[in-house]
Parts: C-alpha cells; structure tokens; sequence
C-alpha cells in the first residue's frame, strides 16, 4: 500500500497532539483539595528562635550522640518504650576522615552531611553581629521527599505530621535529595551500604510517637508529664531557643513573641510584610512543620524564601501523574486503541502481501 | 526459504579487531562498576548532597532511553500509522533499542546506594503512585521485556531456517514460536507503544517537583510533553543515523526509506519549539536566557541544534543524500540530548554553597562502558541473529 506522505505526516502529528493533550491538561489544572486543608491538629513541630540562640551547638552534639554514636543503644532499649519505625535499623559507621582522633576530638562540620541531622551556621551581618540558624528538615506540610520516593521509605505521619525514613525500604535512588526545597537529606556517598540522614524528630531513637497530651474541651493542649517527649536538641537546649510541641500552641507562641518585642519597642524580629510571613514556616513551601523566627532576613540564612514559593510543587507534579495515570484509565484507553489499530494495520498487509505473492506467482508462470 | 525472508543474517566475522576494542573499553568500565560496589558512589563519582544525580541518569538513562526509541518511533510508525515500507528497518531499530534501555536499568543499578532494596518496587504496600520515578521504573522494567518480546521472532526465525536435517527439533521449535509470535504481535506492539509513551513524558514529569531547583529556562509544567516530544524527535533521528551507520560500518547498500522517514522530523521539532517558547514565556525564563552564562548558552545551542537541521532537511537537498542524513540525524541527537541534559544537570542549581557537579573520570568510563556494552551487543546479534534487511528479497545488487 501506497501511503500519502500527507497522510503520514497528519497522523503523525495527531498522534504526537493526542498524547499530549493528555500531559498538557494537568499541568494548567487548578489545585487539589487537600492543598487548602489546615494542618493535623496534633502537628508536633520545632520551634527555633534565633534571637535566643547563643550558638553553643549542645544542640548538634546531642543529636550526634543520640542518633549516631549511641544508636545501637538507644535501638536495643525495650520496645515498649520507644516506638521504632524498624527494630533492625541501620547502626551507622563513621568515615575514616570523620573519626574522632586524640590528635583531633572534634567533629568537623561542613554543612549537613550523613553523620549530622541538624547543624546551627552563623552569619555574620554588616554590623559584625551573629546571627544563628538551626537547618535540619523542616516536616514539611506536603513534603516534596515524601511525594518523591518511589517505595515510600520516607513518609509523613498522619496524626504528628513527622517525616520519618525507613532504610530498610529505601533504594538509595536520592530522587528525595532532589526534590527537596530546603536541601536537608543527606546520602553517605562512602559507603557501600549507603543510606539518607535526615532528622525524624528523634522518633526513631528516643522520641516515642506522641501522645502524650490531652486536649481539653476549649482545644488547648495540656502536657503529660512524659519524660520521653522532645527531641534531643529541644531537650538539651539551655536557653530554650528550640522548643518541642503542637503547631499551633508554637505558632502563637511565635507571635506572641513577636507581638511583645513591638510592643515593648524593640522591633528585634525581623518581619517579611511582602510576603506576609513574620514566622518563617507558617506559609513557606505550602507550611512547614518546623516555624523559625529571627532577627535577619531569612533570605541571608539561606532560606531561599522568594524562589521556593508559598506553594509545594509536589501539587503541582501529583496533579499532572493523577490526570495521566488515574486509574490508568489513559493509558489502557491508548493500549487498548493502539492494539486495534495495530491489528487492523497487520492484517491489512499481510493480505496486500499474499495478494501480490500470488500475482507475482502468476507472472511467473506466465 | 531464507531469500523470502525479509531480514537477513549479516554474514561477517564477529571476532573483529574492533570487536577487542570495545571489548576493552567494556572491560575498563566494569571494572570501575566493581570498584564502586566494593567503596560506594562517592568514590567513583563527583556527586555531592547538593548534586546527587549525575550522568548516569542524565545520560544513561533520559538520553540513552531517548536514544533507544528507535524502536518505538518506527513501532508507531509502521503499525499505527500504517507505512510498512519501513518494516525493514524494524528489526534492527529494536535490537539497539534493547540494549539502549535495558542498560538504562543497568546503569541505575548502579547509581542507586540501596540496590538490594530494590524489590520494594514490587511490594504493593511500598509502592508510591504519586513518584513519577516509580512510574518510569516499573515502565522500564516493563519495556525492557517488551522490547525482548519484539526482538525473539529473530531468534526463531534463526532456529526455524537452520538445517532440518542436522537439527529437526530446534526447526519445529523455531517455527511453531515463530507463528505463535506472529499471532500476538499486535498486543506486543501495541504494549511496546504504549510504555514509552507514559515514560518519555514522566521522564519530564520527574522535574518538575524539583521547582525552584530548575532554572526557569527549563522548569514548566509543560516538561512531560517536552520529553515526549522530544524522544519522538531522537527516535526519528537515531533510526535514520543508525542506518546509515550501519550502511557504512558493515559496508551495505543504501536503504533509500530513511530519506522520507526524515521528513517528519522537522514538524515535530517546529511543535517542541513552540511548546518550548510557550513554557519559557510562562516562567519568565527570558531574561535568564539573554544573560550570556553557561546555562544561556547550553539552552541557545540545545534549540539551535535542533533548528538547524530541520531548516537543513526542509530546505536543503543535500539532506538528502547519505552523508546529510548522517550530519542531520547526529546534529538532531546532539541538540535533542542536549536538551535533556540540560534539564537534568545543566539547570539543576541547588543553591551557591555547593559545588556546581561536573563528571569525574570513572563516571565516564562507566557511562562509556555501559555504551561499548551497547555496540558490542548489536555487533554480535546482527551477525547471529536476522536482523538487517535481506538484500536478495530488496533485489540490491552487490
């Protein structure tokens, strides 16, 4: 059979333009429903105050010594006490240029790496002033890790809100490094068994899933007298500059704190009226579980506030998978189609071909 | 029996010089593969927490699965829109396409730390729907098989014409799977278009998570049909390259079809341009596109190098000939990759504390082993297996 190259080439484009319309669509579809919802009423959050932060770092040590030199202890503690994701967690091994040598008893810290879930950097402003900052993960609301992982090896707690990791699903593929706006998981890049550090809210070593509060009748929160609860930065804090509780308690603590500093008149907080963001994490990346409020821009304490946007773009990539894939009703649609055509196609020439075989067999014998 | 056939097996000798060579260079890039599983990533590779994907993925599996959709170009083209004169270029458009992506799954596996986690993607509690990359590594897997399934009749259609005297068993085999196949074809074709399809475009989709990350000269909701239009423009341009490779390498005729395959490239190239200056407007990515850095000037040469040699075949006779659609289709892989590179390593920028990633050595070595591994197979198959069009049946002299 003869084809029209016009034909060919129309259908050619048909065939380009009808899968596309398939991506297109979702990509200028209108936000998902959860996107507007409030966060969990139990939402345990960090709250970092930089203003109150001296920079002595206890905070870094004790979240090195909880979950990584004393690990294999704090994992063989009976299990009614703690709450483990897995009981065979991963014990981690340290580099030979991390060790700790009497020649040298410090740890060296360039930035978070696979041995450190939470570091504090300083910066320096034009008036020679220090400005304190607690990195580590901030639980986000919709966390693009979470909507990253192919396998689920991170997920977010539906009831805290806390971000967690199972090694003993992850695949190491660092799509969950990628997708992260703030840059927290970290991979051991020397070792054969690798794996991601990120902070879990010490919910794997000594940070039991908490409910370890009530709420009474007006929605407030009153605490048990729980000696577990807290992670062990906001336990070891000394001058509480990073507290451990519910969002919203933390929140308004936050507002307070700023409410009060204007009141007083020492306007000592640092306010983004642009955006409309005086605590950091209330609207940042669709609101995060772990609000900050400082003196100095967060732009200068590398928060990229502007670029990552008051929206999760895991919305925006779950929306454009949801339209294509929803219960796979496009692609068994294009298989389905695709099987017809195909089979038709097939037919029709292998009975063009018999059709000449033969009329070449009659030329033959003629 | 064997004249009638519509491919041929090419009668040469597989133990070449050439064949050593890539052999070697096999050999080097496997060795590094033992190295890196003995000490880890980190110690072949410049990836760093701010730069975790490198060319392994950006390569060896955005670009070298675009690369092997060859396969699915001409799959499309012959059975959906019905052009069976270029049936004869099937056969060895699927066998590159075999090795493309199945050694796009190798490569992950070596890039992925945790590989013996693996099997999670088949645990139905562990599987997450919503990770793009879950869907394109489930839709590899799937077309590896797929393109396995395709490239099998050549095997029994060996099996089938081999001597029924000195093997009768191996002959009833090859032909009683020859007709079985035959039987299904349709369904596996119709799979075999169908998968790339859906990871072409999440191939795309998978950056778009990454926001701000991406430079807004690549970054858009529009990434997904960005890829899939994309691999249709490398899988036009790779089916009409490798066959004039191989015209040349293996010393045969020229098979005229290629010439009007091309043809279709430059509308689906003018469609990507458009959907490109569309999604660029709409992120404002202008500006950064005028400001003469190294990102301005690899997205300038991405669009140029895909411009061009759709001007050229247009416009420009000399495309027609041998040597025009070798330069053309090469220019069209460049600029194609180009683009997909550019998307996964070139406009990644996670912020100034890190160290911008360039490849290290063993990363290249690996990447160009998983390649040699690529040739090496082809080279073999077509000389065991009947691949290539059969002369006799096309009537070309010798």
């Amino acid at each position: 059979m003869k084809t029209n190259r016009r034909d060919f080439l129309k259908a050619a484009a048909g065939t380009v333009a009808a899968a596309g319309a398939i991506t297109i669509t979702p990509s200028i579809a209108l936000a998902s429903e959860d996107e507007n919802a409030p966060f969990a009423k139990d939402t345990m959050v960090k709250f970092y105050d930089s203003t109150v932060c001296v920079g002595c770092q206890a905070c870094v040590v004790a979240c090195y010594k909880t979950n990584f030199m004393e690990r294999e202890q704090n994992l063989a503690t009976p299990l009614e006490e703690l709450n483990f994701i897995e009981r065979n967690d991963i014990i981690p091994v340290i580099a030979d240029e991390d060790k700790v040598s009497p020649d040298k008893p410090w740890i060296v810290v360039n930035g978070l790496d696979y041995r450190l879930r939470t570091i504090i950097k300083k910066h320096v402003d034009d008036e020679g002033k220090s400005h304190f900052i607690k990195q580590n993960c901030m639980h986000c609301k919709k966390p693009g890790c979470v909507s990253a992982c192919p396998v689920h090896a991170l997920e977010k707690d539906k009831d805290d809100g806390v971000v967690t990791y199972d090694p003993n699903r992850c695949i190491g593929c660092r799509y969950c490094q990628m997708a992260c706006p703030f840059n927290i998981p970290a991979f051991d890049w020397h070792r054969a068994n690798a794996k991601i550090t990120k902070c879990d809210m010490c919910r794997s070593t000594i940070n039991p899933k908490s409910n370890d509060f009530d709420i009474d009748a007006n929605g407030n929160a009153t605490y048990k007298d729980n000696p577990n609860k807290g992670t062990a930065c906001t336990k070891v804090c000394p001058t509480g500059a990073v507290l451990y509780g519910r969002r919203e308690d933390l929140l308004k603590l936050a507002h307070d704190r700023i409410k009060q500093s204007k009141e007083k008149g020492e306007n000592k907080y640092y306010e983004d009226t642009a955006r409309g963001e005086s605590v950091l994490g209330e609207k940042v990346y669709g609101g995060t579980g772990e609000l900050v409020i400082s003196a100095v821009d967060f732009r200068r304490l590398d928060f990229p506030v502007d670029k990552i946007g008051d929206r999760a773009t895991a919305y925006k990539s779950e929306n454009i998978q949801h339209t294509i894939y929803k219960y796979g009703i496009a692609p068994i649609a294009l298989f389905g189609t695709l099987a017809f055509v195909v089979n038709r196609n097939n037919k029709k020439h292998h009975e063009e071909e018999h059709k000449k075989e033969n009329q070449d067999h009659k030329n033959g014998e003629a | 029996m064997s004249s009638q056939r519509e491919y041929a097996i090419h009668r040469a000798p597989i133990l070449t010089p050439a064949f050593y060579g890539v052999l070697l260079v096999v050999l080097i890039g496997m060795g590094l593969v033992a190295y890196r599983y003995a000490v880890g990533v980190g110690a072949v590779s410049n990836l760093s927490n701010g730069y975790p994907w490198g060319i392994w993925l950006s390569y060896d599996v955005a670009t070298g699965s675009a690369i092997a959709c060859g396969g699915y170009v001409l799959a499309v083209t012959v059975y959906v829109l019905n052009n069976f004169k270029y049936h004869t270029m099937v056969r060895s458009a699927v066998l590159a396409s075999m090795f493309g992506y199945s050694l796009a799954g190798l490569s992950v596996m070596v890039d992925i730390g945790r590989y013996w986690n693996s099997y999670s993607f088949f645990v139905p509690s562990r599987m997450n729907p919503n990770s793009a990359l879950f869907e394109v590594a489930l839709c590899i897997m799937a077309y590896c098989v797929v393109l396995i399934l395709e490239y099998l009749p050549a095997v029994f259609e060996k099996f089938a014409d081999e001597d029924a005297n000195k093997s009768p068993k191996l002959v009833e085999f090859g032909k009683k799977w020859e007709k079985r196949f035959s039987k299904a074809l349709f369904v596996i074709v119709a799979i075999g278009a169908t998968l790339p399809t859906m990871h072409q475009s999440s191939l795309g989709t998978l950056y778009v998570l990454m926001g701000y990350k991406l430079d807004p000269m690549w970054q858009t909701g529009l990434l997904p049909l960005l890829f899939l239009s994309n691999a249709y423009i490398m899988g036009f341009a790779i089916a009409a390259f490798e066959t004039v490779l191989s015209t040349r390498l293996l010393k045969r005729p020229f098979e005229e079809e290629i010439v009007d395959l091309s043809k279709v490239i430059p509308f689906i190239v003018f469609f990507w341009l458009i959907v490109r200056v569309i999604a660029v407007t709409l992120n404002g990515g202008w500006s950064n596109a005028f400001a003469f850095t190294g990102r301005s000037i690899w997205f300038w040469l991405e669009i140029l190098l895909v411009l061009i040699p759709s001007l050229m075949i247009l416009f420009c006779r000399y495309a027609k000939s041998e040597s025009g659609i070798f330069l053309t289709g090469m220019l069209l892989l460049i600029g194609g990759g180009m683009y997909r590179i550019g998307v996964y390593n070139v406009g990644f920028n996670p912020g100034d504390e890190y160290h911008m990633y360039f490849p290290s050595l063993a990363e290249f070595l690996i990447t160009v082993g998983f390649v040699a591994i690529e040739i090496l197979g082809y080279m073999v198959l077509v000389k065991l297996t009947p691949v290539l069009p059969n002369l006799e049946k096309h009537g070309h002299k010798h």
